[in-house]
């Protein structure tokens, strides 16, 4: 009775021991130079991966801005100092359009996608910093 | 000019011309304060704001509104390199909708003051290469040695490769990661992602390898709680705001309100 009670004892001290033998392993493996790289972004869906590239490049539109005192006549400027390029829309492929107008005398931009409607919305564009979907 | 002498002797028609100087120097007067031709405004603001902001180079850009004279539809200032004891940015751009300037302590005393607006916005844009050189300062001044210090912007992280002497991390910090110190260094890699509240800018590390070690998310946390807030963000004067925002782009960190 007593030999087993040791027996079980002495198996969970292994099993311990080895669950702890494979964690340090585990990390040490993960900590391989080889490892140096961000972790990877969770995979999303077409509209959120839209929204976040228009986020993105408004991002990039206002950072050039600040440098330029003027927006970019068009997106491919902002290469390669703010992005490194400008993507596709992912349900259409095209790219994102760019517009420039004036507003109570400040300049303006707005990002929209090629086709709203693949996204069941009439309009689906950035403007301002500020994300419209109606 | 002859016709004003002409005018002036002329008793009978001396009340038209008075009235005429009076009117003049009461349009004069209450025009004063409004009109302010566009370029001497810009260059003014400028000087003024040199007097308070030791910057690189400032420049302003003013944009009037059609009808009223004087009146401002935008400002916008763009401070280059300002001073890195406040800020080390390489850009700050302020932008104002619908000033109203102080036009009197501008002519006045030089003075740069809005008394209102209907917007306010600002963007400071810090590069890669500054962090680099700021770093390298920081660590020259607090006799801090480093080996390696690589960082590098993979949005939206920030990536650093270091290799530094385990002497260069404050004591009560060094304990927490005592057991991964080999041969008194401490080499490896740490992904961060930047927050800013009130001015404060605030390191989230999302991995961090130490010594070949992939360093466990408990730790990882509590070493969050240590470091932070990593730096506080000076306000430059006469500017009054609160940063709330943080991209990391390419090549470049980008604050804005």
């Amino acid at each position: 009775m007593r030999k087993n009670k040791l027996l079980v004892l002495f198996y969970i001290l292994a099993g311990i021991a080895l669950a702890v033998i494979g964690y340090v392993s585990f990390l040490y493996w993960q900590g391989s130079a080889s490892n140096y790289e961000p972790p990877q972004q969770p995979a999303v869906s077409p509209q959120e991966r839209a929204q976040s590239d228009l986020e993105h490049l408004s991002r990039a539109v206002e950072a050039y801005f600040i440098k330029n005192m003027e927006y970019p006549p068009q997106l491919e400027s902002l290469i390669p100092e703010f992005i490194d390029r400008v993507g596709n829309d992912p349900l259409s492929g095209k790219t994102y359009q760019y517009r420039l107008y004036e507003s109570d005398g400040n300049s303006r931009y707005r990002i929209s996608v090629p086709d709203p409607t693949l996204y069941l919305a009439k309009e689906l564009y950035i403007e301002d910093g500020m994300l419209f979907q109606k | 000019m002859a016709c004003f002498f002409k005018n002036s002797c002329g008793t009978q028609r001396f009340p038209a011309h008075v009235m005429m100087v009076v009117s003049s120097a009461i349009f004069v007067f209450f025009t004063f304060s409004d009109s302010y031709s566009q370029e001497p405004l810009d260059s003014d603001i400028a000087k003024a704001l040199r007097k308070v902001v030791k910057c690189e180079k400032i420049e302003v850009k003013t944009k009037p509104e059609n009808n009223k004279g004087g009146k401002l539809k935008a400002l916008l200032i763009r401070l280059v390199a300002p001073p890195k004891q406040i800020l080390p940015a390489d850009y700050v751009t302020v932008q104002y909708t619908n000033p109203d300037i102080d036009l009197i302590s501008l002519k006045n005393s030089n003075s740069f003051k809005v008394k209102s607006y209907s917007n306010f916005k600002i963007g400071v844009l810090v590069s890669e290469q500054t962090i680099q050189n700021e770093f390298k300062k920081t660590a020259k001044r607090l006799n801090f040695t480093y080996n390696k210090l690589l960082i590098k912007f993979t949005p939206p992280y920030i990536e650093v490769e270091f290799d530094v002497p385990a002497t260069a991390i404050p004591l009560k910090d060094r304990k927490l990661v005592e057991k991964f110190i080999k041969n008194k260094r401490l080499e490896g890699y740490a992904t961060l992602r930047l927050e800013i509240q009130d001015n404060k800018i605030i390191a989230s590390p999302v991995k961090v390898i130490l010594n070949h070690f992939l360093v466990p998310m408990p730790l990882v946390s509590e070493f969050k709680k240590r470091i932070n807030p990593i730096y506080q963000i000076q306000r430059i004067r006469p500017f009054n705001y609160n940063l709330v925002k943080v991209d990391i782009l390419k090549q470049h960190i980008f604050f804005s309100n």
